[in-house]
């Protein structure tokens, strides 16, 4: 029980304890002024929350769709009428929001998504009565630019995961036309320290929970896609940087847990999954043929940001190594080790060796996540260990010449062992 | 502090309605005092998620010699020379890639080019009707097509290489007169 729903439920009791003579009013008195004044409610303040932000965005998007109907019978006059009246519907809705309703969440965040969409219908509406030709990258962008002020002005959470979005699907969209999509890292980072702020001020978990599981989920995809014209050569050092610096970055950011979830489930299964990867004969072939500086000049920006995410893993994992988290250095160690690898001439390292440091990095990563659960006794992170060792065993025999039978073996007694593991926590947890 | 961020408030109100207005400003000015121009087209029906249903224009002007001695790029701004064959329909005579001082010219992008020709992607590429009216465009375009006439264009006006179309037609007809035609003699039919 949090400390908040412990003051509710004690307040609740305080009568009855009085009536039943176990406290006298006195000390009822003195444990109120002790607590202050009783905390809001916050789940029914959340709910209409939630309502007033699913109201307003299927609103929206019903005036997108209906609008996308093409009246035809409507004059060009008309029209271009039309174009600007989701508009201003929704800024009187935002700025009466403002005026009278600044401090009701459910105003500022409805009012905020629906004139965010409002933007969005009314640029399509003039695209549609003048036959403007189909520049989608360019239509979302602007959007985008012009909804991102409401997340600071109206202090509404939500706009900021669309805007994540937006900013995402014109990167997706740019790459395939040749856009500078470069500049998404720069976009992206508008709304931060909005995000930054309510996580400091430890308002709004909830919110902040959201915001951070779709800017993790965006920039993950989104450093794929800005850096597409050198992702061939440059995946895996990139990749695995990225996912050090959440999972670093996070472990030792001072807040909430639910805020730091995200981060800390991507970075941890993203190297995980990169590293399984580069456990293969042929990927590594790859890498080795295509050294990673073959892009030349021109991809300095890719270039750049693959120091600046190097460095800040570096940073991060010699300052875990500081305060010994053993742990967060063995997931932090694959970004630097295998840029190294990369680095190191074909002459000098032969792929025997490295396939060999792959394999035995995920292998020891699985049994020292696996030690550390059983160690805390904590399940999901026994399992995650187990995952781990036996996805590589799993990997490993798709790729070798082993007979069924054995492979058969191998694989029920993993599973028997998972099972028995499981089994001797849950009974260790009953006992306790 | 609380004027301050009514003030921003304000501003981006304004440059929220900026936007929609300072597009229209300009295909209004071009629909109004722009040179008319007719453009040969086939349509074929496509869909945008915020702009409903739309008749791609596969125009054929979309096509230049590509200048000689001139280097290219995909993507790059040209500025496609209008001129107007025996017929009266409009084509590209060529691309320059400075902005012309006289004559009717159109902004415009590559899409690709070969040894010889230049394809553009030119600023009018569709038509959007109504959600059941695209498909019915393209219908009866194919139907007019397969009788071995070619009859769909466009018209367009132009002004300061800015296209702005006006009225997608097909034998000679505003699309939507021609398909109310076209259902009238069915039903007689």
């Amino acid at each position: 029980m949090s400390k908040k729903n412990g003051i509710i439920w004690l307040y609740r009791e305080l009568p009855e304890l009085v009536r039943n003579q176990i406290l006298d009013e006195g000390a009822a008195e003195r444990l109120r002024d002790h607590y202050g004044p009783a905390p809001e409610q916050r789940r029914r303040s959340l709910g209409l929350v939630i309502c007033a932000a699913l109201g307003a965005m299927l609103v929206g998007l019903g005036i997108i769709l209906l609008l996308a109907h093409n009246w035809a019978d409507l004059s060009r006059l008309q029209r271009t009428l039309l174009s600007f009246a989701p508009l201003l519907l929704g800024q009187l809705l935002a700025g009466w929001a403002w005026l009278r309703r600044r401090s009701s969440l459910a105003w500022c965040e409805g009012a905020a998504i629906f004139l965010f969409l409002a933007i969005g219908a009314s640029i399509a509406l003039v695209g549609q009565t003048y036959h403007i030709s189909g520049d989608l990258p360019r239509f979302v962008l602007v959007w985008m630019l012009l909804g991102a002020p409401l997340i600071y002005l109206l202090g509404a959470a939500l706009p900021a995961l669309i805007y994540w979005f937006g900013i995402l699907w014109w990167c997706v969209l740019g790459a395939g036309e040749d856009l500078p999509v470069m500049f998404f890292w720069l976009l992206a980072a508008l709304p931060m320290p909005f995000l930054w702020r309510l996580v400091m001020e430890k308002r709004r978990t909830l919110a902040a929970a959201w915001l951070t599981w779709g800017l993790a989920l965006c920039l993950a995809v989104g450093l794929g896609f800005s850096v597409h014209d050198v992702l061939e050569w440059l995946w895996a050092p990139l990749y695995l940087a990225f996912f050090a610096v959440c999972f670093l970055a996070a472990g030792q950011w001072q807040a909430a847990a639910a805020v730091r979830r995200p981060f800390r489930l991507l970075g941890s299964w993203g190297t995980v999954g990169l590293m399984l990867v580069l456990t293969f004969k042929d990927v590594w072939r790859e890498l080795i043929q295509h050294r990673f500086y073959v892009a030349g000049w021109s991809a300095w920006p890719e270039y750049l940001l693959l120091g600046v995410l190097l460095l800040l893993a570096i940073g991060l994992l010699l300052r875990s190594m500081i305060c010994g988290q053993w742990l967060e250095c063995l997931f932090g160690l694959a970004a630097p080790g295998i840029t190294l690898l990369i680095l190191a001439s074909p002459k000098l390292l032969s792929l025997s060796p490295v396939l060999l440091l792959t394999n035995l990095y995920v292998l020891v990563l699985g049994g020292a996540v696996l030690r550390d659960g059983l160690h805390n006794g904590q399940l999901p992170r026994i399992n995650a260990g187990l995952g781990v060792l036996s996805a590589l065993i799993a990997v490993r025999f798709f790729d070798s010449q082993l007979p069924f039978t054995v492979r058969g073996v191998l694989f029920i007694l993993i599973g028997l062992a998972f099972l028995a593991v499981n089994l001797l926590v849950k009974r260790r947890e009953v006992r306790a | 502090m609380n004027k301050l961020l009514g003030l921003a408030l304000g501003l981006l109100f304004l440059l929220q309605l900026a936007v929609p207005a300072s597009m229209i400003a300009g295909r209004e000015l071009t629909l109004r005092k722009g040179e008319p121009f007719r453009f040969r087209t086939a349509p074929v029906d496509p869909y945008d998620p915020f702009r409903g249903r739309f008749v791609a224009l596969n125009l054929e002007a979309a096509r230049a010699p590509r200048p000689v001695g001139v280097e290219l790029e995909y993507q790059q701004k040209v500025f496609a020379l209008l001129a107007v064959d025996e017929e009266g329909f409009a084509y590209c005579s060529g691309i320059v890639v400075e902005e012309p001082v006289e004559g009717t010219y159109l902004t415009a992008r590559i899409s690709s080019f070969d040894k010889e020709q230049v394809r553009l992607q030119l600023p009018f590429d569709r038509y959007y009707a109504e959600e059941d009216l695209a498909p019915e465009i393209e219908r009866a375009y194919r139907a007019n097509n397969r009788r071995g006439k070619q009859d769909a264009f466009i018209a367009v006006r132009v002004r300061k290489g800015r296209g702005v179309l006006e009225e997608l037609y097909i034998e000679d007809l505003p699309v939507a007169e021609y398909l109310r035609q076209q259902a009238v003699s069915d039903k007689e039919g």
